[in-house]
């Protein structure tokens, strides 16, 4: 209708205008629109109701943008070099004593020194990888039930967030390939944050971290796998420990087993508590040989397991879900 | 004892899915020799007096991959009505299968005693279905068939799915579950048995597609061996016999695409001991080996053995797995733990981590506190800080919207964090992470992957604090800048920009960060944009920064220490206050200075006070300078004249005057 469409300009150019565009909204013209519904034939009301309403809408759009518009002239530029504001003083840093490190990060840096210590290095793991790295590097097998297990995400171009830090066991081994040929050994450590697609509750997250390491010589054992991560936990808890082994399968070591020590006296265990703390194993040949290293002259071991546990049984922390939330009434209890 | 449904360390090991099978590998582990019952090892077995009155089916494997054997066999005079023997019954209701009738209960009883399913058919409805023939074929379903379940489902099959199908009539989902149409009732006399094994890749495609979690199915996605479905057959007709009254009237039919042959391994004695680091000798090799049914031989110099695993272990291939067997059975906590040599070469941590080591450190002692957040974000949080989401790479199997991207930055994630704990009741607080985003437009790494980035992010809010948020978040990076030994300067943020950190930022408010000396760009520095501070409901007094770990490292590795010896001659400060035009800024009256012009005195600067009046188009900026001279003791004159010189630069450059 002919009155809708000038007011609709009138309108328009009115919140153009006008330092409070909102206002336009309860204008008289506007309001009167809607008074002379009733006073039209039945049929022609609902086209006449749709068009006020698209009035509406536009006037709301250009409001929105008028609006953006007089806030954004409202921005004060300001002397980006100085070291305060005109007519301010030297701003202060806030409090030391409310500063927090994150207790992840600290674990870390803490398991990843011990392992530095013990002739480790040790680099982050990638938070996206491809399926070669996650998979096939491994010794899963295309289509294997087996990678079933890991709940792995995926992205469009079929990228994988890790959901496991053996992502970088074939980089890792190809580095060091040139050393152990020499003569020498692999020693590595990755940690870094890993992903499964998994509803989060109390004791399950899908973002959380891992660690793991991986030896390779000409004469790695079993036996000697045992000792380097009995030696990581006495290390790390500050005493002697008995150590305890499962089998376990994971499809890149052959042997497998799952490791447990015995709980430390620091977290309040008794003779008789177990923690299981990680999983490990002999290096599967296919593994070494995707990296090109030969499985007849040389042998590693490997082990993973995931830091939060660390934390958690350290400071007695109930809910997985805390790491992730950016509360600081749970972050400001560390240090 | 239990059955166990769910075994992690024994999932890839087919042949403890049925309770022989386990019972064997418990003996084994407590040490005990185990003998397989003989009617189970019979891989060629007799199957009992037969009539042949009727025809074998006729068995055809299409498609030999999804396959390796279909035996099929003809029973008659069965009591479709007849119940199992109460010790079944009470069997099977003990392992959580439901005994239903004896026909059905012999095929569940045999499944769980030795991991082989197996699978009745009701043979007149089968018939009945292709002119009272059986012509069956395994073969791959095809798209536009589909199948009533016993279970009383319809499914629509798949080129991925096994089907049995006499002639073109499908009448089996293979390894899961049969058909409604031949199904077993109370009034079947004539049976069809069937003992296969199929392809467990097919199978695991099905069982997710179909949703099917049956007791068969889990047991085909082990993989069960060939050889087993004979045996199993032999044990079916028996007690089938016993149990029903079934007789068998036809030949067993019996097609095979692949029938491995068993693979002999050697492997050494030494090889064990120094892979495991024990001591057996081969005797006890020999012995673990035989507790399980494995054939071993010794050779005769006695360094290495000859294995055979027995058919039922399909998981043994290579000499490792021999290894394992070994150190599994004979408990891994039997072998000593020592620890690998090494030399004294230091190892060096990377320095990539102890630069963020110390910016963590910093951050925190300035105050801040340290938070890690998810690295997929929501579609509406990349919206509301003004980033893009086609630029992020999307999560397809996501279980929440909230995980749909990976993020680009690290600054809408902390953004979001700040209404929240503000509303908890912390009035103010800075908030810090370091982490890694990835965006498409940073392309792919030389192995194909993307490119990943590192960030370190950092929002300030105050809720009672009037003013620029700007300079305290200034104050907090040059904070961050001393301790990692770097100068900064601040430079503007053009209107439009490409770069990913600066999107939420208001650029009149907000800088880029430059390390003095070399040159490399740190961040983007500021306040956000009016629509940003309202899509995530930040107070007035909020600001902060990005900075591109890259960068930052660059940065650092070519900074140099700096440290002056005191001098042993006294220094001397003066004020001095230059009135500019409102749009000088300070960075320029500095610079003009031209301090490093004085010989043999090093002046450092000191802001004072930067005064504007109401309304007035100029402002006094007042510095102090301080001279310490290194030649000799300045006297009043050589003061003045440097402190003339200094200013006059600053009068000729900048249009200063001096008040």
């Amino acid at each position: 209708m002919a009155e809708i469409d000038e007011l609709r300009t009138a309108l328009l150019a009115r919140i153009e205008a006008s330092e409070s565009p909102r206002d336009v909204l309860r204008a008289s013209e506007f309001k009167q629109l809607y008074a002379k519904i009733p006073q039209l034939d039945p049929a022609e009301r609902g086209a006449y109701g749709k068009q006020i309403n698209e009035l509406k809408v536009a006037l709301e759009t250009a409001i929105d943008a008028r609006q953006s518009a007089i806030e954004d002239q409202l921005v004060l530029p300001l002397d980006i070099t100085a070291p305060w504001d005109i007519n301010g003083s030297e701003p202060a840093l806030l409090p030391t004593e409310n500063g927090s490190v994150h207790p992840l990060s600290k674990e870390l840096e803490r398991v990843v020194d011990i392992f530095t210590r013990m002739g480790f290095d040790a680099h982050e793991s990638r938070q996206i990888d491809n399926d070669w790295n996650m998979f096939g590097a491994l010794n899963f097998p295309e289509g294997h039930p087996a990678r079933d297990g890991y709940d792995t995400f995926r992205t469009e171009e079929g990228f994988i967030p890790p959901a496991h830090t053996s992502t970088m066991q074939n980089r890792v081994l190809r580095a060091g390939k040139a050393k152990l040929e020499a003569g020498g050994q692999i020693a590595s450590i990755s940690y870094g944050r890993v992903f499964r697609n998994e509803d989060v509750d109390a004791t399950h997250e899908h973002t959380f971290y891992q660690c793991e390491g991986v030896f390779v010589s000409d004469s790695a054992t079993l036996g000697q796998m045992l000792g380097t991560l009995r030696a990581f936990f006495e290390e790390y808890y500050g005493q002697k420990l008995l150590i305890k082994t499962q089998p376990g399968y994971f499809p890149f070591v052959e042997p497998g087993l799952e490791f447990a020590i015995e709980k430390p006296a620091t977290l309040g265990g008794k003779p008789g508590d177990w923690l299981e703390m990680l999983g490990c194993g002999m290096i599967h040949p296919n593994v070494l040989r995707a990296a090109d290293i030969d499985p007849e002259k040389y042998r590693g071991f490997a082990w993973g397991g995931g830091v939060e546990r660390l934390v958690m049984l350290k400071y007695g922390i109930e809910d997985l879900r805390h790491f992730e939330s950016g509360k600081l009434a749970f972050l400001r209890k560390f240090a | 004892m239990t059955y166990p449904q769910k075994n992690k360390s024994l999932t890839h090991r087919p042949d403890t899915f049925g309770i022989i099978g386990f019972a064997r590998e418990v003996a084994a582990i407590q040490g005990k020799a185990f003998q397989t019952p003989a009617w189970l090892s019979a891989t060629r077995p007799d199957y009992g007096p037969s009539t042949n009155v009727v025809a074998a089916p006729s068995v055809a494997i299409d498609v030999p991959e999804l396959s390796a054997r279909y035996q099929a066999v003809v029973l008659s005079d069965a009591d479709g009505s007849a119940v199992s023997p109460i010790n079944i019954q009470t069997y099977l209701a003990r392992v959580g299968v439901r005994p239903i009738s004896a026909i059905v209960d012999v095929t569940n009883y045999l499944m769980m005693v030795t991991g082989q399913p197996l699978h009745a058919f009701d043979y007149d409805k089968l018939v009945a279905l292709n002119d009272g023939k059986a012509d069956i074929h395994v073969r791959a379903g095809k798209p536009g068939e589909s199948l009533e379940l016993i279970d009383g489902r319809t499914v629509d099959l798949s080129d991925n799915d096994i089907v049995i199908a006499n002639g073109n009539v499908v009448v089996a989902l293979a390894g899961a579950m049969g058909g409604r149409s031949t199904e077993i009732d109370s009034s079947t006399k004539n049976i069809i048995l069937e003992s296969a094994t199929f392809n467990l890749y097919n199978l695991r495609n099905t069982q997710m597609r179909h949703g099917i979690f049956s007791e068969a199915i889990t047991r085909f996605t082990k993989g069960q061996p060939a050889q087993l479905t004979a045996p199993v057959l032999a044990a079916a007709i028996r007690l089938l016999q016993e149990s029903a009254g079934a007789m068998r009237v036809s030949d067993v039919a019996d097609t095979l695409t692949d029938l491995p042959a068993p693979i002999q391994i050697e492997v050494s004695v030494d090889a064990i001991n120094s892979t495991l680091g024990s001591k057996f000798a081969a005797a006890d090799i020999v012995d673990t080996l035989q507790n399980v049914e494995f054939a071993v031989a010794i050779r005769d110099d006695g360094t290495s053995v000859m294995v055979t695993a027995p058919f039922w272990r399909s998981d043994i291939h290579i000499a490792e797995d021999i290894i394992e067997e070994i150190g599994r059975l004979n408990g891994f906590d039997s072998i000593e733990p020592t620890l690998p040599e090494r030399d004294f070469t230091a190892v060096s941590p990377d320095s990539f981590d102890r630069l963020r080591a110390t910016v963590r450190q910093t951050l925190a002692r300035a105050g801040a506190n340290e938070v890690l957040t998810y690295s997929f974000v929501h579609g509406d949080l990349l919206q509301k800080a003004t980033l893009k989401a086609d630029n992020s790479y999307r999560i397809t199997n996501s279980i929440s919207p909230d995980l749909q991207y990976y993020r680009q930055t690290l600054t809408p994630s902390l953004l979001n964090l700040v209404h929240a704990n503000s509303k908890a009741g912390f009035e103010q607080f800075a908030l810090f992470e370091l982490n890694k985003v990835h965006a498409k437009s940073a392309g792919m790494t030389d192995d194909n992957v993307p490119v990943e980035l590192d960030r370190v992010g950092l929002i300030l809010a105050d809720r009672q604090q009037k003013g620029a948020a700007y300079y305290q978040a200034k104050r907090l990076i040059e904070y961050l800048g001393e301790s990692l030994g770097l100068q900064l300067e601040f430079k503007p943020l053009p209107e439009a920009t490409s770069l990913l950190i600066a999107q939420p930022f208001e650029y009149r408010r907000s800088a880029r960060v430059i390390d003095v000396n070399s040159g490399m760009a740190l961040g983007v520095i500021g306040e956000y944009k009016k629509s940003v501070v309202k899509n995530f409901k930040l107070p007035e007094y909020t600001a902060g920064f990005e900075l591109l770990g890259e960068g930052l490292a660059l940065a650092v590795n070519k900074a140099s220490i700096a440290y002056q010896p005191s001098s042993r001659y006294p220094s001397t400060t003066r004020d001095v206050c230059f009135r500019v035009d409102d749009s000088v800024s300070y960075g320029s009256i500095i610079e003009s200075l031209g301090i490093a012009s004085i010989e043999e005195v090093i002046v450092t600067v000191q802001p004072i006070d930067i005064y504007q009046a109401q309304g007035d188009t100029q402002k006094n900026v007042t510095v102090r300078l301080k001279l310490t001279p290194y030649g000799e003791t300045l006297d009043g004159e050589s003061i003045s004249r440097i402190i003339g010189t200094l200013s006059s630069n600053v009068v000729h450059s900048v249009g200063a005057t001096i008040i």
